[in-house]
């Protein structure tokens, strides 16, 4: 940094050493004549005037000594750009179209790339995450609930796999659980995870310790692990902590530790983790051991691949519906399958990003062949101060130059203005919260996304500037000056005389509309696809319609009736709310994950219990059908 | 006096040998040029310094200022080694090409 510094300092030092000595020297060299033309017997005024008419051309010559100094190019192009940037100055607008053009699609195409880079191309913040799969079954009748494991396969595949280093259970959806003691209650969202996640997954706590296995059996003790939010925001970071007892829905857990910011296993905005994943409040506890519930992770010993997990997935398979024929996911047809975490966590987005950041790409050449348009215009516009200034002597390479640093510079302001754009966007994504956007709190802007940027500006400053360049290149100085401008304009090259008498403008134009055609087809399938979702039947109207969650702490509410009197007082005192038109209770809104049950119809012959069709058990208060409008 | 355009490259080998004979500013070579070819050879201003400037760059002469027959300051360029070097390589090689040239000329 000081060395280029001082190297350009100098530089400059020795350059204003340089012109003076050359004009010391050329006025030596004018001296001379003159005196030799005096001697000759001329009047002095003569003599200086013939003297000057001989030299001929002092500014030629000056410039002609320059080069060889080799400051010289440094100089032009440093002269360039601020003739660039005083002709941009003279035209605000056309400078802050051009740049606000460029800074929107440089923007979009480097916030997709970092999207892309952040969300689907980075590694999962996890110890060796090229380790990690996921099990998951795949099931003849599909739907996502009969792709979960039961208790009694977890504990089938753990005990025999030989792929696997560990392998550990979770449960998908998150609990809430009402924290009751220290202070005020509050709901927490609560992970239900298997007591070795933290071995697997490779993470440590950064206070404390994680369970133990004695904490993930059912008799053993309770167990939490805080969030490092809540570890702040409730108990004001205290290290001491650890060994406390809390009441989460009037039960006793010991804090055992703290896990650090970011960590979102098994989904994000987690404020405690406990033990037990099968046992969900979702159902009833004589369920727990026979639904599909668990979702499974695993870490591949090392040198294992993903095909030998899955081929002795496959055996273990046969042995476990061989052994526990009568379970709901021993069905005919079910296999197991291993996929890496990575691909499960983004495999929703990975199609998207890849196909919004293909319209960015078209949207930037759109902007490209605009700006380009622009400076075209401009460019013919000013032909006669192009002629001029070959007229005076600037060869064609100083003319195209002129031409291409002046779209460079729009191309540099439009960039810089797009990374702030760009960043601003990240900054703000995690709290839009976008629905179905993993790991969008692991977005940024990094070395390898500027470098993208750079690229991208290098390659705009190039297609901008290409077309005008090309132009300038071929500018005819008598036609010009003599007023016959669109002339010099016509396509004269090889390559394009395939067009013959289409000027640059118009072949932009046939870019621009067939880049737009691309891009609107495109983006009018995503619009379909949208519009289709949007326009899903729920067979309800949810306008005007709030959902409550209340779950009640089961010591203090032991007994069915006591919930019962509890849920018919709320629903009353609901109705009574000013504001509120009707109320209604149920086990699960509509659409939410909800709880399944087997139906028998009477009358009909028996069928094995697994063939049986599966309803949604659902209950609900004679309120539910006004209030949403079914 | 018949004035003659000098072939491609000639220039450098006209300064280099006078500067050769004693470090010598601009006028003064253009003036020793002159007078040597009796008029002949009249380096124009324009193409002398640059040439100057040239070869000071290439390292075949080197300048300094120095103090002028009437008394002013004035930047004399002298012969480096390599200078030296290639005066005798180009002056070698204009021999042999005026001496073939010559002899060409001279067929009966």
């Amino acid at each position: 940094m000081l060395e280029g510094f001082l190297c350009r300092a100098q530089t400059l030092f020795r350059r204003k050493r340089a012109e003076r000595e050359l004009d010391a020297e050329l006025q030596f060299h004018f001296d001379r004549l003159t005196e030799k033309h005096i001697a000759d017997g001329m009047a002095p005024a003569d003599a200086a005037r013939l003297a000057r008419v001989r030299l001929g051309g002092l500014s030629a010559v000056k410039e002609e000594c320059r080069e060889s100094w080799g400051f010289s190019r440094i100089e032009a192009l440093l002269g360039d750009i601020t003739y660039g940037l005083r002709k941009l100055g003279k035209s605000p607008v056309f400078t802050a179209t051009a740049i606000l053009v460029l800074a929107l699609s440089i923007g979009g195409a480097t916030l997709f790339f970092a999207l892309l880079r952040s969300v689907v191309l980075a590694p999962l913040p996890y110890r060796s995450p090229d380790e990690l799969v996921v099990l998951s079954l795949d099931n003849p009748v599909t739907s996502t609930f009969d792709q979960r494991f039961t208790v009694r396969r977890v504990e089938h595949t753990r005990d025999h796999a030989e792929s696997f280093s560990a392998v550990a259970a979770f449960l998908q959806w998150p609990e809430v659980m009402t924290l009751s003691s220290a202070g005020d209650p509050e709901a927490l969202v609560a992970a239900r995870v298997s007591s070795n996640f933290l071995e697997v997954v490779g993470t440590q706590p950064m206070v404390g310790r994680g369970f133990v296995p004695e904490e993930g059996h059912p008799s053993g003790r309770s167990a939490v692990i805080l969030s490092e939010g809540l570890w702040k925001r409730r108990f004001g970071a205290d290290p001491q902590l650890t060994g406390r007892v809390l009441l989460l829905d009037s039960q006793p857990y010991t804090v055992v530790g703290a896990l650090p910011e970011g960590f979102d296993f098994p989904f994000p905005e987690i404020d405690v983790w406990v033990t037990r994943p099968s046992h969900t409040s979702q159902m009833p506890s004589k369920f727990w051991q026979f639904v599909m519930t668990q979702d499974v992770i695993a870490r591949l010993k090392p040198g294992t691949t993903l095909a030998q997990a899955q081929s002795e997935m496959d055996s273990l398979n046969q042995g476990y519906v061989s052994r526990f024929p009568k379970n709901m996911d021993s069905k005919p047809g079910v296999t197991v399958r291993v996929q890496p975490l990575k691909t499960r966590v983004v495999a929703d987005v990975r199609p998207v990003l890849w196909i919004l950041f293909g319209a960015v790409c078209v949207l930037l050449l759109i902007a490209c062949t605009n700006v380009s348009g622009l400076v075209l215009t401009r460019a013919s516009a000013r032909s006669h101060e192009f002629a001029t200034l070959a007229a005076l002597g600037a060869g064609t390479s100083r003319l195209v130059s002129r031409l291409f640093v002046e779209s460079a510079t729009v191309v540099v302001l439009g960039s810089g203005l797009a990374v702030i754009l760009a960043a601003g966007v990240i900054h703000i994504l995690p709290r839009l919260h976008i629905p179905h956007l993993p790991r969008s709190d692991q977005i940024q802007l990094d070395g390898g996304v500027l470098a993208f940027t750079v690229g991208v500006a290098a390659l705009t400053s190039l297609v901008v500037g290409l077309f005008p360049a090309l132009d300038v290149a071929r500018i005819r100085i008598a036609s010009l000056l003599t007023g016959h401008a669109s002339s010099a304009n016509r396509i004269s090259t090889a390559w394009g005389k395939r067009f013959a008498g289409i000027t640059r403008q118009e072949q932009l134009v046939i870019g621009q509309v067939t880049l737009s055609f691309v891009l609107m087809f495109g983006a009018g399938l995503l619009v379909q696809s949208f519009a289709k979702l949007q326009s899903v039947d729920l067979g309800f109207n949810p306008e005007r319609l709030l959902t409550l969650k209340v779950p009640l702490p089961t010591t203090s509410y032991d007994t069915r009736e006591k919930r019962a009197v509890f849920f018919r007082e709320l629903d009353q005192q609901l109705s009574a709310v000013p504001g509120i038109d009707d109320s209604a209770l149920m086990r699960s809104i509509p659409t939410a994950p909800a709880l399944f049950t087997n139906v028998h119809v009477v009358g009909r012959d028996e069928v094995p219990e697994r063939e049986e069709p599966r309803a949604i058990l659902q209950s609900i208060t004679t309120g539910y059908g006004c209030t949403s409008d079914f | 006096m018949a004035r003659i355009d000098l072939p491609q490259g000639t220039l450098d080998l006209l300064i280099l040998k006078t500067v050769a004979l004693e470090p010598q500013h601009g006028w003064g070579i253009s003036e020793r040029i002159r007078q040597v070819s009796k008029d002949v050879l009249q380096i124009q201003q324009g193409s002398l310094y640059p040439a100057l400037h040239r070869l000071e760059r290439r390292g075949w002469i080197r300048a300094k200022w120095g103090v002028s027959d009437n008394n002013r300051r004035a930047k004399y360029y002298e012969l480096t080694p390599t200078g030296q070097r290639q005066l005798k390589d180009e002056s070698t090689s204009w021999r042999a090409l005026s001496t073939a040239i010559e002899s060409i000329l001279d067929m009966a």
